[in-house]
């Protein structure tokens, strides 16, 4: 039974790779035929030759590095501050009337219409990419930890309070995870947001990372390696949602 | 193991509670000995769950007293334990901590009596589930374990069964008994069935116009027989007096309290 429904996983999760594989045999097939040309798609092989040469000489895994710390920085500073202001407004109503009006008004503003100022403000290094990261990510886990917080059931909070629970034991026992189904919902929207939020601004500024390496490759016409590096976001977004999901998984064991 | 413990003594005197304009208890005097069981019923909205809250201390009066042992309740009140009609069990948490949480922990001596209280609930089996699992039944067991666990000297019930279907309900109300007699705490069920409230108490207490109106001994030896004539009839009187107690103005009957009373006191 318990080998069968193993099995069956397998299978499972087999299917969902069916389609991106066959897309890109047939991408091989019609970039062997000619049917698709060289100057619009490098053919798949060329794609990874490409992460092979760039494998040995360093400089693949070392804009991965790059791009992954960038994006992991932005995500504590960002995260957490929205985090922890989603706490405190959340658990206090004075700092709600104080802040969330403000927050409300900024978060209209897309996030990536400060680049210019941020370039202006930082200069091209790594501050103004941390801080676009962070600003991205900041306003999904802040709005999802507020409303998690205040729909936490207020029965049982009430029940906590007649068990003699108060402050930080009620915090821990009975907020925190009432509140954590949301604020995940939370983090893997930021997780979208980070790797979004890091291509255009490495795109635009940058030195080092992913997005200078596909900007890079576009001056000097190597389609296989800007093509590449579409690959690499594609695989780190994959990556980071499947983290979410695991931690997803631990944190909300309770309801499957 | 099961040294009875002493229940508390609650004296309510000239109790009243507004929320802002509104008057919900008027003036309730009511005398609670150590260890017996008062049922209160009433219609709904008759203050019923409030004086509940009252003496839980999850609510402030703002008049007379609740002098419990001796003492006026003031904030949360340390002896009472509270079931409320939902469970309220937290769903993240196994059934066991979830009982665990009555004597605040998860420690190993913790966990014995919790594991000892779900066996007395027969719930043994579901101690390592998570709470949605269990029917609304198994939930209200839980929820009676983890009320009892800490072994508290007053048990507050809002109308825990209210949402069950009648069998089970039945069936919860010998558990309660019998957790009743063995232990031996003061027992305050708040119900809207005459039924429950002739089954377990040993005095019915009915609120009307957030005072109370009538206070009818229960008698009956225990446990009682659902079928017995004098069972039916004092749960069809309290049922007339619960009804009786509309306005005026939509009156379906005539009063029948006096036959209560010169009957029962």
């Amino acid at each position: 039974m318990a080998k069968g429904s193993s099995l069956h996983k397998t299978a499972d999760s087999l299917i969902s790779w069916i389609i991106p594989v066959v897309l890109v045999i047939l991408w091989q097939i019609l970039s062997t035929l000619g049917w698709i040309s060289g100057q619009t798609l490098p053919e798949p092989i060329g794609v990874i030759e490409a992460a092979l040469r760039l494998s040995e000489s360093g400089e693949l895994f070392q804009h991965i590095g790059e791009s992954t710390s960038r994006a992991l920085v932005g995500l504590v500073v960002g995260g957490g501050i929205g985090l922890a202001l989603g706490f405190l407004n959340g658990l206090i109503p004075a700092a709600e009337k104080l802040l969330d009006t403000t927050v409300q008004m900024l978060r209209n503003i897309p996030h990536l219409a400060l680049i210019p100022l941020a370039i202006l403000w930082f200069g091209i290094g790594e501050e103004a990419k941390l801080f676009l990261v962070a600003l991205g990510v900041f306003f999904p886990l802040y709005l999802n930890t507020f409303h998690g917080i205040r729909s936490v059931d207020p029965g049982l909070i009430e029940m906590g309070k007649v068990y003699g629970l108060n402050g930080w034991p009620l915090f821990r026992q009975i907020i925190l995870p009432g509140a954590m189904p949301s604020i995940l919902v939370g983090l893997r929207y930021s997780l979208g947001i980070m790797w979004l939020t890091l291509i255009v601004a490495e795109t635009i500024s940058s030195d080092s990372g992913i997005g200078y390496m596909a900007m890079n490759a576009r001056e000097f016409m190597q389609m296989d390696v800007v093509v590449l590096s579409i690959f690499m976001y594609a695989l780190l977004g994959k990556l980071a949602d499947i983290l979410a999901k695991l931690l997803e998984n631990r944190c909300l064991r309770w309801r499957m | 193991m099961d040294s009875h413990i002493s229940g508390t003594r609650l004296f309510i005197q000239g109790l009243q509670k507004k929320f802002g304009n509104r008057l919900i208890l008027s003036s309730v005097d009511l005398d609670v000995k150590p260890g017996e069981f008062i049922a209160i019923v009433g219609r709904s909205g008759c203050g019923k769950s409030t004086l509940l809250r009252l003496i839980a201390g999850l609510e402030t009066p703002t008049g007379g007293a609740i002098i419990q042992d001796g003492h006026r309740i003031s904030g949360l009140n340390p002896a009472a334990r509270v079931m409320f009609q939902d469970a309220r069990l937290l769903p993240w948490r196994k059934v066991i901590d979830n009982v665990a949480l009555g004597v605040g922990g998860a420690g190993d001596s913790q966990k014995e009596s919790a594991g000892r209280l779900l066996r007395q609930v027969g719930l043994a089996e579901y101690a390592q589930e998570w709470p949605g699992i269990l029917s609304g039944g198994q939930r209200q067991r839980a929820a009676l374990a983890r009320a009892l666990v800490s072994r508290p000297r007053l048990l507050l019930l809002d109308e825990p069964l209210g949402a069950l279907d009648a069998f089970t309900r039945i069936e919860m109300q010998q558990l309660i008994e019998k957790l009743w007699q063995e232990q031996g705490f003061t027992a305050l069920l708040v119900t809207h069935d005459a039924e429950e409230a002739v089954a377990l108490a040993d005095r019915v207490v009915l609120l009307k116009n957030g005072t109370v109106d009538l206070e009818v001994p229960i008698s009956l030896p225990r446990p009682r027989q659902r079928s017995s004539a004098l069972f039916a009839s004092l749960a069809g009187k309290i049922r007339d007096q619960v009804m009786d107690s509309i306005p005026t103005s939509q009156k379906p009957m005539v009063k029948t309290m006096s036959f209560i009373r010169s009957r029962n006191g």
